[in-house]
């Protein structure tokens, strides 16, 4: 059976490196990274994620619009998309919810919880 | 869709239990946090120049350690004074907080290690700023030639834990090579940066 994929999305080199790290040494998930949301769109076009973690604040497209869009296209209308941000405010999360995501998680990320929230979607 | 809402803290464990049911997953939680330990060195030791370099500090503060008000002191060479090279989300002009951090600053360059600072506001800031602070000794050479601040954590960071510490003792080992490079004495062009 082919590996889960994640879509990861976020303009910080920093978080790509910490997730792609923490995915690759303890999931046998596949990783395929965009730096913002415009990227992230064509990469779930193109790459067929099973999942996508996205930052919201990004530059040329964020990560609701990003969201409402994958959304709106049938490609990728079902796949599980998890906002992963720093803002934590309740109009934030509530715009996350609005542009059709799953999830809302806050950074700074936990790593345990995180990887149970990604594998009660993807499984083992 | 199920839509929920999780946000990491102690109730956590609960919602998802509820959701899912008990977890097969059994990861031993000490190897995780390496991740942001590996993460934390590559992005430094991959850093070119002095601008990525305090790019990829704040990076590493904002989004792993949870705290986007932060500066960086450089020490002049004798006397150890030290002045501010860049900050990110502070209004310096608006805060009047420089004087305030001088003695943490100096107490962490005495200890030569992380220095955690419990309610900055009562050591005579006015604005009540921050509940705790971290400065983090930066180290070229082996000797400490700037001292990292981080003075306001996210809401939902709730607590400085043991991968924090790990993270701090990279950035102390690290980011003076990054940022000033074998030029850790000479002193720079004044860098200020404010967001708020």
């Amino acid at each position: 059976m082919a590996a889960k994929k994640i879509l990861l999305v976020d303009d910080s080199k920093t978080t790509l490196l910490m997730e792609r790290s923490m995915l690759e040494r303890h999931t046998g998930y596949e990783c395929v990274t965009a730096s913002n949301g415009l990227e992230a769109i064509e990469k779930a076009q193109s790459e067929n994620p099973d999942l996508v973690l996205m930052d919201v604040v990004m530059p040329q497209m964020n990560g609701f619009e990003a969201c409402k869009k994958m959304r709106e296209q049938k490609a990728t209308r079902e796949v599980p998309i998890i906002l992963v941000t720093t803002r934590g405010e309740e109009a934030y999360m509530e715009a996350g919810f609005e542009s059709g995501c799953n999830d809302y998680i806050t950074k700074p990320i936990n790593g345990q919880e995180f990887l149970k929230l990604l594998q009660s979607y993807l499984g083992e | 869709m199920t839509k929920r809402t999780w946000i990491f803290g102690n109730d956590y464990m609960q919602c998802l239990d509820h959701q899912h049911g008990a977890s097969s997953v059994d990861i031993p939680s000490a190897q995780l946090p390496d991740a942001k330990v590996v993460a934390t060195r590559k992005r430094l030791r991959e850093s070119v120049g002095n601008a990525e370099a305090l790019e990829a500090m704040r990076e590493i503060v904002s989004n792993l350690l949870g705290c986007e008000t932060m500066c960086l002191l450089q020490l002049d060479r004798k006397g150890r004074v030290p002045w501010l090279f860049w900050s990110f989300g502070i209004d310096f002009g608006k805060h009047r907080m420089i004087s305030a951090l001088q003695e943490p600053v100096l107490s962490c360059i005495a200890l030569g290690s992380t220095h955690i600072v419990r309610d900055l506001k009562a050591q005579g800031l006015k604005e009540n700023f921050a509940k705790v602070s971290v400065f983090v000794p930066i180290r070229s050479n082996d000797q400490i030639v700037a001292v990292l601040a981080l003075l306001q954590f996210l809401p939902q960071k709730q607590e400085i834990d043991d991968v924090d510490m790990k993270v701090f003792q990279v950035l102390s080992e690290e980011a003076g090579s990054a940022l000033f490079g074998s030029n850790a004495d000479a002193v720079p062009t004044i860098r200020q940066k404010h967001h708020d």
